[in-house]
């Protein structure tokens, strides 16, 4: 009985998460392109020291892991190496929350943003069974047009 | 601004390109091969070291499920066990090493020995066999059975099964632990493997010999077998734990020419009352049939 409620979660695991990425990517890809004008930098200094309107813009995402990344991740960590699993759920949060962070740059007329800063954050606990779910922030500073 | 551009390049180099199908396949086979592995060398070590658990400790284990089984007075048991004790006799077991014959009256045509040498025998089995030789052939196969210390080792080895299993938190591990371990267990659980099945028939021969100075009946209580498990589909031979029956007629033949055994002579009757009791058992048409 363990063992088919096992499966069927590794099986559900598998499918919704593999079709969820599929889908993300494709919306990733296209909304990079369309907010490519958009330039982002990590220096900490604009391209410009004229006075410019200026605004803090900030993305940020939560995921969660599915049943079958955790499986694999938890067999991995017997022998340790790449957590390949982890690697594109990670991946895809940072891309979003910089499309994020692009967007409010967008609708405040920017097309640059500078010291741009990534953070991540361990949400639910740490007990067994407990949600496991990590937040990706991306903020900076959009410079606006004179 | 103008200086400035923000080129299209590749966007995957911080993804794995290996199919997430692909890793767990690899994690996942290479754990259980170690599993397999690591069940098999202590299921080998089980059986191995199970028997030099002393035949007294197995005794006090078995003694509290021998109450289960039909009481060994009466005139069958008391003929059953007279026909173990001539085999014994001619061919004595280790000290201290016992062997109690215990009759089942139910139609099964079947017989098996169990921890602490218990030997139980059915009423179907009884009913079809010619003589006392056909007999004494299978008690001598399930006494060799217990001189070998079988049951032991595969009781160790089916522990050894569950306790794996039951460390994987699949539900029927412990189930198998319980079931070697426990009363039902010790009454059909216990499987040995074709070798010792063989180990049985070569050594059950020897005591045969040795008690009754020829072969006779020792071919023909596979024929038994083989008759009443004609018009029943077989697994192959090879998933078979016994022997297929008409191998062991052929093995047993070879071995009675290559030892220099006399092939058959005068043969001892069964017992007018023992008959008279074998055929009072109910004839359950279907009764399974399990040959031990």
């Amino acid at each position: 009985m363990d063992l088919i409620v096992f499966v069927a979660l590794v099986v559900i695991g598998f499918v919704a998460g593999r079709i969820a990425e599929r889908r993300h990517y494709a919306s990733i890809r296209r909304r990079e392109a369309a907010l490519r004008d958009i330039q982002v930098f990590a220096t900490r200094f604009p391209p410009t020291l004229e006075p410019r309107p200026q605004r803090l813009v900030a993305g940020s995402v939560v995921v969660s892991d599915d049943y079958f990344k955790r499986v694999v991740a938890g067999l991995q960590q017997w022998i340790g190496g790449r957590l390949r699993s982890y690697e594109s759920l990670i991946d895809r949060a940072r891309r979003e929350a910089v499309l994020r962070m692009k967007a409010e740059a967008q609708a405040f007329g920017a097309t640059t943003i500078v010291n741009v800063k990534f953070q991540t954050f361990a949400v639910g606990g740490k007990k067994n069974g407990s949600l496991k779910a990590v937040e990706v922030l991306a903020w900076g500073t959009a410079i606006g047009r004179a | 601004m103008t200086d400035w551009s923000n080129p299209e390049v590749d966007d995957s180099v911080n993804v794995s390109r290996t199919h997430p199908l692909v890793d767990f396949a690899r994690l996942a086979g290479g754990l259980l091969g170690l599993l397999i592995v690591a069940m098999v060398v202590l299921m080998l070590l089980a059986q191995t070291f199970a028997k030099r658990i002393p035949f007294e400790v197995e005794r006090r284990v078995a003694d509290d499920i021998a109450e289960r089984f039909s009481p060994t007075t009466g005139p069958v048991p008391a003929y059953l066990q007279r026909v173990a004790d001539r085999l014994v006799q001619a061919q004595p077991l280790p000290v201290p090493m016992q062997v109690r014959v215990h009759w089942q009256p139910e139609a099964t045509i079947n017989a098996f020995a169990t921890l602490g040498g218990h030997v139980v025998v059915f009423g179907g089995l009884l009913r079809d066999l010619p003589d006392e030789n056909t007999l004494a052939m299978v008690l001598a196969h399930e006494i060799a059975h217990v001189r070998h210390r079988h049951p032991i080792g595969a009781a160790g080895r089916q522990i050894v099964i569950g306790l794996g299993l039951a460390l994987l938190s699949v539900g029927s591990g412990s189930d198998i632990v319980s079931g070697a371990l426990g009363p039902a267990g010790l009454v059909t659980a216990l499987a040995f493997t074709r070798e010792q099945e063989r180990q049985a028939d070569a050594s059950g021969l020897d005591m045969l010999v040795a008690a009754y100075g020829h072969a006779g009946g020792a071919a023909d209580t596979f024929r038994v077998l083989e008759r009443a498990t004609r018009d029943r589909t077989q697994p192959p031979a090879i998933l078979r734990s016994h022997p297929l029956d008409a191998d062991r007629v052929a093995a047993i033949d070879a071995w009675v020419r290559a030892r220099g055994f006399t092939p058959d002579g005068p043969r001892t009757p069964l017992p007018a009352d023992v008959v008279a009791a074998a055929r009072a058992v109910d004839d359950a048409s279907d009764a399974p049939v399990s040959p031990h």
